[in-house]
């Protein structure tokens, strides 16, 4: 199924499914008129939208381009791995790490020896400074681990 | 009179110019780094300022909240990520224009824009303060639902082509806006038994993960380092003058964008975010090619920057003259004026009048700095941005994001949120859904609701019910206004449809 | 004689430890220390804390580092707060009602009102009654009659749902037997502008904002024990005859089983900050009200007011 309509409208009426079972109890009525309304606004149009391109007659276009979503899906984990890293070995020490293993994951000229220990150094600079700007100057309370 | 004078005559000291351009300097840099709001910076810096006097102490305040909502163009431009919620608007057409290797034509224009959007709304609160003020007070609870439904009409003019899908997106933003406790009962909704949730989704990190992770992204897939063509067109000799003359050819534009500008600000709560906003479909709707809007018009730009930097003098007014925060930043400035023993109301003008009008004086000249130490500060982020290679620079924007959603509420679930709006920001991009839509109905939800139950608890009180929402004249003329921009883009078709076809047949 | 030697060890390790603690209690606070925020910058809380913190670093003799963690009414910055390190380096500014309250009404605040132990409370601002100085209502019974005579449709602003403007309103609704309607606002900040411009009949707010608004604001009750310093001439409730006291009481707490003697250090400090003419000239230009409640007495307060609350929602029939 490549086409982005169907596809979109699918998954908004799973978010309006999930939300909606969400209100079903605890909520008082001046909490509840608004995202009722808006839960409603989203299924009627994620229905029209889906009903109105299956019964178009023509073939629905494939017009969804998925380019090397290995990529996306690593460089996003590798994101994620810094979020939660980052209570353990502190802010500091995971940037550079994460920030290194990035590197070596976008560029493939950075993967020799000479060209990423360059690279590194210059980063660890560079994080270093954003980072006495942020917690020092900016008084941000960032995560603390092993060695900042 | 004299009192006038003789604030105008203390911000003329070399200290406190100084000051202020070392303001000037630090709020540029605060407003371009996303993840630091102008209310942050302004609010980091108070406890600075007590040991000063008065009026330095506001001088320096005054010089970071006008530069810092100018700053947030810089990203805007080069990132596609607003680096405070006051230039959304800023990426729709400034981000396009830096692809095409225009990114320091856009900067100019940002900078020219802003210097005039502030200089306006400094003469409206120098002169016009008073009668102003009593505008604000006319917008009640269903004034404020009536704004923000006006403001979601900007999904018809922005997504013309894709209507349903831009009323998805903007239905999708109100809804991930309900998130947290209720204003109207205090419920808990929607927070999945996670208690971090209780305060609800923050604006900045939704941003920064929607607008910026998505190009982050499309940047690494690209590769090529090259990652804004032509450069060369884009920085030849005499550009500067050539800009800004442009830019001044457009006095409807920025007269326009000004005033609604100031408008925005002086209505208590509602600032920047949604002025640029405002403004960026106004323009679109008085200009003779609304299409080409969205593909790098400096129209775009002027629009949304002339805007946000009205707001700053808009936002005063009200607060100098009756205590009402303009905009969030007021607030914080509220809290500064208070410390220094000040109280807002007639007493800051007579009583307070040297502080006052120097205060006043003071944004006016330090606006004017914004515009060479913008230019240089923006000439040498351009250049960097452009020339590092991708695989420093998407990893450096990524540490942004996560170190600036973090900072926004210290708060590590800012920075999940952030992540999982980058994913569906991703995943928008695929499904050809526009992300500003979203944005819109995150920023104008919590308004819109607001308006709404507090109205209806309103209504019900005097016994008219929901007829509330259609018997008070600003709401009525809010009404109006909200129709037709409802229906100008289709009309606006229509019209045209009907002249080309009229012109084709008299061929 | 293994027993007794066991014993003597066992001494001695106690008086070690007893020492140990003493030690690094008595040498707290050892750097800076982190006073949370759970409230945006520029409101009461702030103003509070930041006026505080001059005097605050000079009695504990550290850097007083100001952050914020915002949302939920407070409620995401205190279940921050009772998930942290009790050690002391962290406290975090409290509210009442609002601490007591939040875990009452919803489901699942991220704390519960006991786990926050108590430092200490050092201001508290009543709430005022006020209409604007052009209304018809003249003294609180001109108002109750309307009232009386029209159920619901007097409209009452104020800051919060279940804070205590919106308790003050259900407190009144109760002492005097009519009916409101409470109209919750953001903050004090927002529900200025609806009294301002006629959206409402008049704010249950608190006297510090009605101090800012004196010129346009006419005050018809405080909801406290005395009179308010700044305004002599407005009679409190009970002198009405309406036996309301109502408040936001300001102060601190620790993480739960942070050490008593680090509290103590703490509580002395903000002691020492509130008796310094320096800051309670400033505080009460500003119509706060000084407390002076230590950790015991704070305690005992908050188990007071948790009996009252309760009571009050169920008499009214409003628990959830």
């Amino acid at each position: 199924m490549r086409n982005s309509d169907i596809v979109s409208s699918v998954l908004v009426l799973a978010i309006v499914a999930i939300f909606g079972l969400q209100l079903r109890s605890g909520v008082t009525f001046f909490g509840l008129v608004f995202p009722r309304a808006v839960l409603w606004g989203l299924g009627l149009s994620a229905a029209g939208l889906l009903v109105a391109t299956l019964v178009r007659g023509q073939a629905p276009k494939k017009d969804i381009e998925a380019p090397q979503l290995g990529t996306v899906f690593l460089v996003l984990l590798l994101m994620a791995v810094w979020i939660v890293a980052m209570n353990w070995l502190g802010f500091y020490v995971t940037s550079v790490v994460v920030f290194g293993l990035q590197m070596l994951l976008i560029d493939p000229n950075a993967r020799n020896p000479k060209a990423f220990i360059r690279s590194i150094v210059g980063v660890a600079v560079e994080l270093a400074v954003f980072y006495v700007a942020f917690s020092t100057l900016l008084e941000v309370p960032l995560p603390r681990g092993i060695l900042f | 009179m004299s009192s006038a004078l003789s604030g105008i005559a203390s911000i003329l000291t070399p200290t406190t110019l100084l000051l202020m351009l070392g303001g000037t300097v630090m709020g540029l840099i605060a407003g371009a780094l996303p993840g630091i709001s102008a209310t942050m910076a302004v609010a980091l810096l108070v406890p600075f300022t007590f040991s000063m006097p008065p009026l330095q102490g506001l001088a320096l305040l005054g010089a970071i909240y006008m530069s810092a909502i100018y700053g947030g163009s810089f990203s805007a431009i080069l990132i596609n990520t607003p680096g405070t919620p006051s230039s959304i608007g800023t990426t729709f057409d400034g981000y396009p224009m830096a692809k095409q290797g225009r990114g320091w034509e856009a900067i100019i224009v940002a900078t020219v824009g802003s210097v005039i959007g502030g200089i306006f709304g400094v003469i409206a609160l120098a002169f016009l303060a008073p009668p102003l003020a009593k505008v604000a007070l006319k917008f009640g609870p269903p004034e404020y639902f009536w704004v923000a439904v006006f403001g979601l009409t900007i999904i018809a003019t922005l997504c013309s082509k894709s209507l349903v899908k831009g009323i998805m997106g903007g239905l999708l933003g109100l809804l991930i806006g309900t998130v947290g406790i209720a204003p109207i009962g205090g419920d808990v909704r929607f927070t999945f038994g996670m208690p971090a949730l209780q305060g609800g989704v923050e604006l900045v990190g939704t941003m920064i993960g929607l607008f910026c992770l998505p190009e982050v992204l499309a940047m690494i897939l690209e590769g090529s380092d090259k990652r804004y063509e032509r450069m060369d067109i884009g920085r030849r000799q005499g550009i500067l003058w050539e800009v800004t003359k442009k830019v001044l050819a457009q006095p409807q534009n920025l007269l326009r964008s000004s005033i609604i500008g100031t408008v925005v600000g002086i209505i208590p709560g509602a600032g920047g975010s949604i002025a640029n906003l405002v403004s960026y479909n106004e323009a679109m709707r008085a200009s003779k090619h609304p299409e080409k809007f969205g593909t790098g018009l400096i129209d775009g730009v002027i629009a949304t920057e002339t805007a946000n930097n009205a707001t700053v003098g808009g936002g005063l007014i009200p607060l100098l003259t009756l205590g009402v925060p303009g905009t969030p930043v007021d607030a914080v400035i509220y809290a500064g004026l208070l410390i220094h023993g000040l109280q807002p109301g007639a007493r800051l003008f007579t009583h307070f009048g040297d502080i006052t009008y120097g205060f006043i004086f003071s944004i006016f000249v330090a606006t004017v700095m914004m515009l060479p130490v913008g230019l240089l500060l923006g000439n040498a982020l351009h250049k960097l941005v452009s020339q590092l290679s991708v695989r420093i620079l998407a990893p450096s924007i990524m540490f942004l994001s996560i170190i600036g959603s973090y900072a926004i509420r210290n708060n590590i679930m800012d920075v999940w949120v952030m992540l999982a709006c980058g994913t569906l920001g991703f995943l928008l991009k695929i499904l050809k859904v526009d992300p500003a839509p979203v944005v819109l109905g995150l920023v104008l939800g919590p308004l819109a609701e607001q308006g709404f139950v507090q109205g209806l608890l309103i209504g019900r009180a005097q016994g008219i019910g929901y007829g509330i929402f259609f018997t008070r004249p600003v709401s009525i003329l809010l009404i109006v206004m909200t129709v037709v921009s409802l229906v100008w883009p289709f009309v606006s078709a229509w019209s045209r449809k009907r002249r080309e076809k009229g012109a084709g047949a008299n061929a | 004689m293994r027993l007794r030697r066991l014993s003597v060890i066992l001494v001695l390790l106690g008086l070690v430890a007893l020492m140990v603690a003493h030690v690094t209690a008595a040498t707290f606070p050892e750097r800076a220390v982190t006073y949370l925020m759970c409230f945006d910058p520029g409101g009461e809380s702030d103003i509070t804390a930041r006026l505080q913190q001059p005097y605050l670093e000079e009695a504990l003799g550290q850097k007083v580092v100001i952050t914020y963690k915002v949302g939920g009414g407070g409620a995401v910055g205190w279940s921050e707060l009772v998930r942290s390190k009790p050690d002391g380096y962290l406290f975090a500014g409290c509210n009442l009602p609002h601490t007591i309250v939040q875990p009452m009404q919803r489901g699942d605040a991220g704390y519960t009102t006991d786990q926050l132990k108590r430092i200490y409370c050092f201001e508290s601002t009543p709430c005022a009654l006020v209409v604007r100085v052009d209304s018809p209502f003249k003294t609180l019974e001109d108002l109750l009659d309307y009232a009386r005579k029209n159920p619901g449709a007097v409209t009452l602003g104020g800051s919060g749902s279940w804070s205590a403007n919106h308790l003050g309103v259900i407190e009144l609704e109760r002492a005097a037997g009519v009916t409101l309607t409470y109209i919750p606002f953001t903050g004090s900040g927002t529900a200025t502008p609806a009294l301002l411009g006629g959206h409402v009949t008049g704010l249950m707010t608190y006297t510090t904002m009605a101090a800012q608004q004196r010129e346009n604001f006419r005050i018809l009750a405080v909801a406290a024990e005395k009179r308010s310093a700044v305004f002599p001439d407005v009679p409190t409730f009970r002198e009405l005859g309406y036996d309301i006291v109502e408040g936001a009481y300001r102060g601190v707490s620790a993480p739960p089983g942070t050490p008593d003697e680090i509290v103590k250090i703490l509580a002395d400090a903000f002691d020492k900050v509130n008796r310094n003419p320096e800051f309670i000239k400033k505080m009460t230009d500003l119509a706060f009200d000084l407390e002076y409640m230590g950790p015991e007495e704070y305690t005992r307060f908050v188990e007071e007011r948790t009996a009252y609350y309760r009571e009050l929602l169920k008499d009214m029939d409003i628990t959830q």
